[in-house]
């Protein structure tokens, strides 16, 4: 579990914070810790949860460090964490795939044979 | 996909030797084009992987033969690797054809120069050829040459000749660059071909193509010339013995059905060489980004896990376009091929323009409202922005909600984002409608935490006769669920609604241009006690009239009641730390 004990409001809301990634991902102790230390490190630092992947997302908005994860509890489609607050992105579910237009179109079973190169 | 077996299913491109037998000015191999593999006999690698892949239960549902050039092996390892692949259709049919995938005949692409050579294996497997011309022909002694700068084409349309007794299927496919465009010619050589050949020119494939390593020689057609040239075979071929051919194979290749319109590429197609080296596909073949892993050094699945996540990462070097959110045929398209869209640095399909007239041209729907597509796409594919694109709750039977809101002016003030901002210490919320935004939001709150509300100060004139006796309307809710009525619903248990009314809010002073200010911990304070200890807790914000006008709207109208069934107003949810909540005792006992 995380090393953090924490004692101050401020402490606990971040503690509380990175502990909600362990009820949708299978992480290790290090990586909360990691999680930990780099939301604290400045108040602007966030954690994108997704489905396969977390980023560690710097205040200037980039991707400082990304795991590739599995969203093992489903539930949710992620999960955005700051320093103060919790956004959750629960599970859409589709209304239709009924129509001929609705999104799981194609199989790609691409046997036409013809996977070439543009240039040869 | 064989849900009880779990198998994965892949399209295989095998590459037996490097070496080619000509030099073609343009080639995408540049350098490579020579075997340094001797001691590994070209069907060792294929057979070896094949067996590792199964083992993984993944299966190729085809192997094809890529080069270099595979008409440069000897017969023997030729007719090896051709017999094995006949065998390996043979003993997996039921396994393929059963999970969706056909099965055809052993098949090569070449570039027909050296075919003579293996015309009894072809023969004797019915192997299907796909050969690589240039179009118009008179350029095609221009870049395709031999490696001592030798004319090609009267060697190939003689081999072609050879072909002709055999039933096999047998194609040609051509790349239009900027210094092919001429039209008029590539018809008369596509009628040329047909006539003149055996090779049926229904089963003809034109490609597009793109400028990343042609040695600076040739040059991409823009959109509009790949429109011109889609249209000027229309023109010329509709109602004639090659309408078959426009209406079909000759624009496929940006069809939905192959690989360049996949969600992730990574998932199924994969080329391997024959020192085990796995891309994925021509276009990546020795290019790093694209590169997979060692068939003899890594596992399956580290290689089906680097595939996905190179190809993830390939779509992610730019933000998902705007513009394909929009496309009513992202459905098909899926932004185009990742590797063209990292050599010409966009995030869209490089034949954008062509594709979405040839999907007018076949006859696929239009999917109008497309907001599903775009977050199912974007959940897989751009996951950064699953909260920008997470789509509004639809129904199907009846108008949606935003449909409503749009159709009735009153109501917008009930879901506007506007209209509400939440400070917390110094963080600044904007609430929105929580049927709305879909996303939850959550803050976390103790008692000594400094909460003001800001209100926009012409809200409470709206949908109101008498402003001064309209008031903000606070509900508390806690994140515990109470049954009510007959129907035994589960609901949040509301925990105190409180009103203050417009004369009051007017003389409180605001810091911020536009807003009332009211400061609401002190109000709250009172019912923490009755909140949850282990689930969000919730508050909603309103007017008196707009909240009457919600519940007298729905009373009319069962729609808008269905689609409003929760509380639609602004709100946020937070947990509540300190006292003895869970979450407290939680991070205590961390």
């Amino acid at each position: 579990m995380l090393k953090k004990n924490p004692e101050t409001y401020n402490e606990i809301k971040t503690v509380s914070n990175i502990l909600k990634i362990t009820e949708h991902y299978h992480v290790s102790e290090e990586f909360l810790d990691e999680a930990y230390d780099f939301i604290v490190e400045n108040d602007k630092n966030s954690i994108k949860c997704l489905k396969t992947i977390i980023h560690f997302v710097g205040a200037d908005g980039t991707n400082v460090k990304t795991f590739t994860v599995d969203n093992v509890f489903g539930g949710i489609d992620g999960m955005v964490i700051t320093k103060s607050s919790l956004t959750i992105v629960p599970h859409y579910t589709p209304y239709t795939y009924s129509s001929g237009s609705g999104g799981s179109s194609s199989n790609n079973n691409n046997n036409n044979n013809n996977n070439n190169n543009n240039n040869h | 996909m064989d849900i009880e077996n779990n198998y994965r299913f892949i399209h295989l491109l095998y590459v037996p030797t490097m070496a080619c037998n000509m030099a073609c000015k343009y080639c995408y191999l540049e350098d490579n084009t020579k075997d340094e593999w001797y001691n590994t006999k070209p069907l060792d690698t294929l057979e070896y992987a094949v067996n590792k892949f199964f083992k993984s239960n993944i299966i190729p549902f085809n192997i094809s033969l890529h080069g270099g050039e595979v008409t440069t092996l000897s017969k023997k390892d030729f007719g090896e690797i051709i017999e094995y692949i006949s065998n390996y259709y043979k003993d997996n049919r039921m396994l393929i054809e059963s999970n969706g995938f056909k099965i055809g005949s052993p098949h090569i692409k070449t570039n027909l120069y050296d075919i003579d050579k293996h015309i009894e294996t072809i023969k004797k497997y019915n192997v299907s050829i796909s050969g690589s011309i240039d179009l118009p022909l008179k350029l095609h002694d221009e870049y395709r040459v031999t490696k001592n700068n030798e004319k090609t084409l009267d060697k190939i349309l003689e081999n072609i000749k050879l072909l002709e007794s055999l039933p096999n299927k047998k194609k040609v496919s051509a790349t239009i660059f900027k210094e092919h465009f001429n039209l008029d010619e590539i018809i008369k050589d596509i009628k040329y071909l047909h006539e003149e050949t055996c090779l049926d020119m229904n089963d003809f494939n034109f490609m597009i193509g793109f400028d990343y390593n042609s040695n600076g020689l040739l040059h991409h057609i823009s959109e509009e010339e790949q429109l011109e040239l889609f249209n000027k075979m229309k023109e010329t071929f509709i109602n004639t013995e090659l309408e078959e051919g426009l209406k079909n194979a000759w624009f496929q290749e940006f069809g939905p059905g192959y690989c360049t319109n996949c969600s992730n590429c990574g998932e199924k197609f994969f080329l391997l060489e024959k020192n085990g080296d796995i891309y994925s596909c021509v276009r990546g073949q020795k290019q790093r980004n694209f590169y997979y892993g060692n068939i003899y050094n890594n596992s399956p699945e580290e290689i089906m896990k680097t595939a996905f996540d190179k190809i993830y990462e390939a779509h992610n070097k730019l933000p998902f376009n705007e513009e394909c959110s929009k496309c009513k045929y992202l459905y098909l398209c899926k932004t185009g091929c990742p590797f063209v869209k990292n050599t010409y640095n966009t995030n869209k399909s490089y034949t954008c323009k062509l594709q979405q007239e040839l999907y007018k041209y076949w006859g696929y729907d239009k999917d109008i409202d497309n907001k599903e597509t775009v977050y199912n796409y974007v959940s897989k594919m751009h996951q950064d922005e699953i909260i920008k694109y997470y789509p509004e709750q639809k129904t199907t039977d009846h108008k949606d909600l935003d449909e409503l809101i749009e159709e009735d002016e009153k109501l917008k003030y009930i879901y506007d984002s506007n209209c509400f901002i939440l400070k917390v210490e110094d963080e600044e919320y904007n609430l929105s409608s929580q049927i709305l935004k879909g996303i939850r939001q959550i803050i976390y709150i103790n008692e000594k935490t400094e909460i003001n509300l800001y209100i926009k100060n012409d809200l409470l004139d709206q949908v109101c006769d008498y402003p001064n006796n309209n008031a903000l309307y606070m509900m508390l809710l806690s994140g515990d669920t109470i049954k009510y009525g007959d129907e035994k619903r589960t609901k949040q248990a509301h925990i105190m609604t409180h009103q203050i009314y417009k004369g009051v809010l007017e003389q409180n002073k605001s810091d911020k241009m536009g807003y009332f200010k009211v400061n609401i911990n002190t109000i709250l304070k009172n019912y923490y006690k009755y909140l949850s200890k282990t689930n969000p807790s919730n508050l909603f914000f309103t007017t008196t009239s707009l909240r009457d006008y919600h519940y007298t709207k729905q009373k009319n109208n069962a729609y808008y009641h269905i689609d409003s069934i929760n509380l639609p107003f602004q709100n946020i949810e937070f947990y509540l730390i300190g006292g003895s909540t869970n979450v407290e005792e939680k991070s205590r006992n961390i």
